[in-house]
């Protein structure tokens, strides 16, 4: 065999592994998903599939516990996201003053967001419960206790607090990265013209840190637009379906109650918003930015 | 030089106090956890509400025994950690693979085939688990460790990684073992492979996280208590009877752990991955 035609040859088998898992595990379920969603698929009878034209997606934007779940989510995104960046950007300015012990505070506050989900939504349960250690401290301060997820009004301000919490640390540290590459002479060069510390976060620090912030801002808003195990944990979706989110719903149509059909056009909800934001991203910040920090 | 350390000094203690305001809230809940699963539930309650609540008073290595145990959650890391090492091996494999196919071999259609595994980042793996697990349950891998592995093998994402780290090799290393009578293979395992190290470090760390961290797939997958993941486990625990509070943060500080004494020893990597990834 020449060494052109061996060349090729172990080209594709080198290859062959990851196609065809990408075929079976990622092309064919996109297809697949975009078909049942237009089927009565009901798994427990995967003789009959009916093709029924939009009438899951016209039911599931008329059923009002569906249509409920989806602005949760939304409203769930919406704040999260943004205060979460924020205070990331904040935490990111602070700890890169020179002081000593910056390096242990950094990895104390780091080290909080690789903590699983479960373990951090049951000590955060825990905390906010009517006789937990919230709820002291506000008596300490003389407020009255709150009912955080025993109430409609409370129970999803809880759980984004909790996300915030700790998406906040991890994002810190993608910031404090960014910091290092802004070059000290742009700050040299403001503090010479005269600017003061709010002059150089809006025209020195935000500006250098752009491409940052459209990595964190659009991953972590795929990443909320997925949140489950959180309001899985602490509330079930409950109370009166005020924390139920696309993925709780999901799982419940899905996985409970067996109805393919429904649950394929649910999960497109999710799949064309996360898609859209990821051609977004990958036309603002190119090839080499885009990609999820897992953890 | 001297004026320098002053004014650091100086500074420190200006920062001192919104600083330990954020350690407060970030750490106080994570030693509240700790301490109380080495505790009895008499003692528990009565450090509760005082500084002692943060405080490792007692020593009681029960708690951890009894649900590790009784809880079945010894059973679960070992599955965690069984299903975590597959993947790294079969995921390392494929993907690395795939990337130094593309890399260093020529053949047609290998600019289409990049295309489509550069096209294929964008799509979120949780919009896939409708049909991923209608195929694992037709092929009958339901309650098999299969299941948490077969899905996720191929992963766009790494074997771009892999590449970029792979072309960052100079090609002429691998031309003079051609020349050698080098084939593919070895020269993969013995060149690639060793030079290539961090990055599959790295991709180790993210799927041994993945996996430990791993929720709503297991919860689908897995309905044999044998097969269990970790965190699955713990909440299954949890809500199966009451529990001594001692044995709830036992539990949870086991969910906790692994990924913080990972975290403890591999921290550059971790900061690496963000800083990598991010820009």
């Amino acid at each position: 065999m020449s060494s052109k035609k061996k060349e090729m040859l172990y080209g594709y088998l080198f290859i062959l592994p990851a196609l065809i898992s990408l075929g079976i595990f990622m092309i064919y379920p996109t297809i697949k998903t975009f078909y049942y969603s237009l089927t009565d698929f009901y798994m427990l009878k995967p003789q009959s599939i009916n093709f029924v034209g939009l009438s899951n997606f016209k039911f599931l934007f008329s059923d009002y516990t569906i249509t409920n779940a989806i602005k949760n989510t939304f409203y769930f995104v919406i704040i999260s996201v943004p205060v979460q960046t924020l205070l990331a950007l904040l935490y990111a300015i602070f700890l890169n003053q020179m002081f000593i012990g910056r390096s242990i505070a950094r990895t104390i506050i780091f080290s909080v967001s690789v903590i699983p989900g479960v373990a951090v939504a049951n000590v955060w349960k825990m905390l906010v419960s009517s006789d937990g250690y919230i709820n002291y401290f506000l008596k300490l301060l003389g407020f009255p206790p709150q009912p955080f997820l025993n109430s409609t009004s409370q129970a999803m301000n809880t759980i984004i607090a909790m996300v915030v919490w700790q998406a906040a640390a991890g994002q810190m540290m993608i910031f404090l990265a960014g910091l290092q590459d802004i070059p000290k002479s742009l700050y040299e060069a403001a503090e010479m013209d005269g600017a003061n510390f709010l002059q150089k976060l809006i025209y020195v620090t935000i500006p250098g840190l752009r491409n940052i912030f459209n990595f964190i801002l659009i991953t972590s808003t795929i990443g909320a637009l997925g949140i489950f195990t959180g309001p899985f944990i602490m509330t079930a979706g409950g109370p009166r379906g005020a924390t139920e989110t696309i993925f709780l719903k999901f799982y419940q149509i899905f996985v409970l109650q067996k109805d393919v059909g429904l649950g394929a056009a649910l999960i497109l909800v999710y799949f064309i918003i996360a898609l859209i934001l990821a051609i977004i991203q990958r036309k603002f910040v190119g090839e080499e930015r885009q990609v999820v920090v897992e953890g | 030089m001297k004026n320098e350390f002053k004014r650091t000094i100086l500074k420190s203690l200006s920062i001192y106090p919104v600083l330990i305001i954020l350690l407060v809230i970030y750490s106080l809940p994570i030693l509240w956890l700790f301490s109380s699963s080495f505790k009895s539930e008499s003692i528990y309650t009565k450090d509760q509400f005082t500084i002692r609540a943060f405080l490792p008073t007692e020593f009681r290595i029960e708690n951890y025994l009894f649900v590790i145990q009784k809880g079945g959650l010894g059973r679960a890391v070992l599955n965690t950690v069984w299903v975590a090492f597959l993947n790294i091996v079969f995921c390392g494999l494929v993907n690395s693979f795939a990337a130094f196919s593309l890399a260093y071999l020529n053949y047609p259609m290998k600019c289409f085939i990049f295309g489509l595994i550069i096209a294929l980042i964008i799509i979120p793996f949780d919009a896939l688990i409708l049909q991923n697990f209608i195929t694992i349950k037709n092929l009958g891998l339901l309650n098999t460790y299969a299941s948490m592995v077969l899905p996720g093998l191929a992963n766009p994402f790494f074997i771009f990684l892999y590449r970029q780290f792979f072309l960052n090799i100079p090609k002429e290393i691998f031309e003079s073992a051609r020349i050698d009578g080098a084939g593919y293979l070895s020269i993969y395992f013995r060149i690639v492979f060793p030079i290539a190290k961090p990055v599959f470090t790295l991709t180790s760390i993210s799927i041994f996280n993945g996996m430990w961290n791993a929720f709503l797939w297991p919860l689908m997958v897995i309905t044999n208590p044998k097969y269990n993941l970790i965190q699955i486990a713990v909440q299954k625990f949890l809500g199966s009877r009451t529990l001594d509070t001692g044995y709830i943060m036992a539990s949870l500080s086991i969910s906790a752990l692994p990924p913080l004494i990972l975290f403890a020893f591999l921290q550059r990597y971790f900061v690496a991955a963000m800083r990598g990834i991010a820009k």
